[in-house]
């Protein structure tokens, strides 16, 4: 097992926004985790990458426990997070924000190459704009360097927020598009929050509900999008 | 138009060599050196506040320190090609003890933590009568001497600076480029993101304060060896708002900002003196000028009037 988030805790002052949640990453598969707004969908991911330490429970990374580590360390250890609302580097060129993103590992120029020839031929887009400022760029394009950035890194497990809040209903089909094919061509684990859970089911495996800090339902995703309380919570079918 | 860009530079650094001829050994070459010490500050300052975007009210107290240290070793009997490493090393101490601490923290805590450091520098300077002269200042402060050679004049000191200038602009284009330089400007745009992308953020943040305040440290050095003499008002809170103001207007983060800021806000001044009073108001509606014709400072208003210019063409 990849990634176990065991029974974590997680509390804002007096409001509990994670009350005791459990679930798993394999290796190679997609994994989704859906909710409505103010679920802790993004709580779990920022407790995970360590930007937020749970009061109770454990998160182990291929088998060690994480949850006291730092960010960039988790970050070397092969976990990406790709934050909500993209958070692109403004000042930034496409280039520079990609290179950043390799900024915890060790330099060997092949290597980046390689994984930038990835993230190019995933978003070709990109690679027409290289020199451009990260301010420039729409927000596909800026989802598209989020997701470049993050796998410079060379993860071995991808956490995605919210790839599809504020795009065109196009460019999102093309979003969970690339992601598919992210995975199945390098077998990358992939860990998606998404609030629409139609799309996040249709190209995940398997599946966990959380609602208002807990979950509540968990399966492979195929069997969750016909669970008739999904259908009529998530799906509006 | 890459063209006359390519052209540009090159004059550029020919006027400047040529200017100690146009202005003469005397008062207005003194106003040019001391033009590209603060250029020399400035580019220090845009490190940590231009490229990192931690606020640092204390680079007129690094200043100060440099040319401290430098004037009181040089004075006690110790080789000038000592007081670079002396002043840069004093420096460097100071930013890790302020920034260790405070840059660990979120938001604007360097900009108190700085205000504090340079009002205590300049208690020190002023109290300390027996080594620092108190508020009358050191004077006749030994001149720069390398190796025997001894630089004499303002047209050779001027020549010195502006070798000095070019190095310290040329380090920070490399800095800029370099992993170090993205890390910095990720860490500006968004400290979260920049985590995320596997940046050290405090590590980050610590570095750019220390180099910025080096970069102080050796201004102040060769503020004291060249103008030899230094005062207490040449390194007050005053001072530090104004280097901020010069990165300000100039261009944060751009490192021809940081020259046209810096050489600006010193000559004008001194070409505005007849003014009187009168100086003052100019100089704030010229700020707030700025601010609103061109927000990203003078260096940013370059390239968009060339664009108005292109679309005039067409």
């Amino acid at each position: 097992m990849l990634l176990e988030v065991q029974d974590i805790m997680v509390s804002y002052g007096h409001i509990e926004a994670l009350r005791g949640v459990s679930f798993n990453v394999d290796a190679g598969e997609i994994v989704a985790l859906i909710g409505s707004n103010g679920a802790g969908k993004t709580t779990a991911l920022s407790t995970i990458s360590g930007l937020i330490r749970p009061t109770s429970g454990a998160i182990r990374w291929k088998g060690e426990d994480i949850q006291n580590r730092a960010v960039e360390r988790i970050v070397r250890d092969g976990l990406a997070h790709c934050p909500e609302g993209r958070r692109v580097f403004p000042g930034l060129t496409v280039l520079e924000n990609l290179m950043s993103g390799a900024a915890a590992r060790p330099y060997k120029k092949s290597e980046i190459d390689d994984d930038l020839a990835l993230v190019f031929e995933l978003f070709p887009r990109l690679s027409e704009r290289i020199k451009q400022g990260g301010w420039s760029l729409s927000g596909g394009e800026q989802q598209m360097l989020a997701i470049g950035r993050a796998l410079m890194s060379r993860p071995k497990l991808l956490m995605l927020d919210e790839p599809s809040l504020g795009l065109a209903p196009i460019i999102i089909e093309q979003m969970f598009d690339r992601i598919l094919e992210l995975n199945r061509r390098t077998k990358l684990a992939i860990l998606l929050v998404e609030q629409n859970a139609a799309m996040a089911l249709e190209i995940s495996h398997r599946a966990f509900v959380l609602e208002t800090g807990s979950i509540i339902l968990s399966g492979p995703a195929a069997e969750l999008a016909d669970d008739p309380r999904i259908r009529e919570a998530y799906l509006g079918v | 138009m890459k063209k006359q860009q390519r052209l540009l530079a090159p004059l550029l650094v020919a006027a400047a060599l040529a200017a100690p001829a146009l202005a003469g050994d005397g008062y207005a070459l003194q106003v040019l050196n001391i033009a590209i010490l603060n250029c020399i500050v400035v580019l220090g300052l845009n490190f940590v506040t231009g490229w990192t975007g931690q606020v640092n009210f204390g680079q007129a107290a690094f200043y100060g320190l440099g040319a401290y240290t430098t004037a009181i070793a040089t004075k006690a009997g110790l080789p000038w090609i000592t007081t670079p490493f002396l002043s840069a090393l004093v420096a460097l101490i100071a930013a890790l003890v302020l920034g260790m601490p405070t840059l660990r923290l979120r938001s604007y805590y360097l900009a108190m933590t700085t205000i504090g450091f340079g009002e205590i520098v300049r208690l020190i300077i002023v109290h300390w009568e027996p080594v620092t002269g108190g508020t009358s200042g050191l004077r006749a402060i030994p001149g720069i001497s390398l190796f025997g050679f001894t630089v004499e004049g303002q047209i050779a000191h001027f020549y010195l600076l502006f070798a000095a200038l070019a190095l310290a602009a040329l380090v920070a284009h490399r800095i800029r480029h370099s992993s170090l330089g993205r890390a910095m400007l990720a860490t500006r745009d968004s400290e979260i993101a920049a985590e995320l992308s596997g940046v050290d953020t405090v590590r980050t943040k610590i570095l750019a304060f220390v180099i910025g305040s080096i970069y102080a440290g050796l201004a102040g050095c060769l503020y004291a060896s060249s103008i030899r003499f230094i005062s207490p008002d040449s390194f007050t809170g005053t001072q530090a708002v104004l280097f901020m103001t010069m990165l300000i207007i100039g261009g944060m983060g751009s490192i021809p900002g940081c020259i046209i800021g810096a050489i600006g806000l010193t000559i004008l001044p001194e070409l505005l003196r007849f003014l009187g009073q009168w100086y003052l108001v100019l100089y704030g509606a010229g700020v707030i000028a700025v601010i609103v014709l061109a927000p990203g400072g003078l260096a940013s208003a370059y390239p968009r009037i060339r664009q108005r210019m292109a679309g005039f063409a067409k």
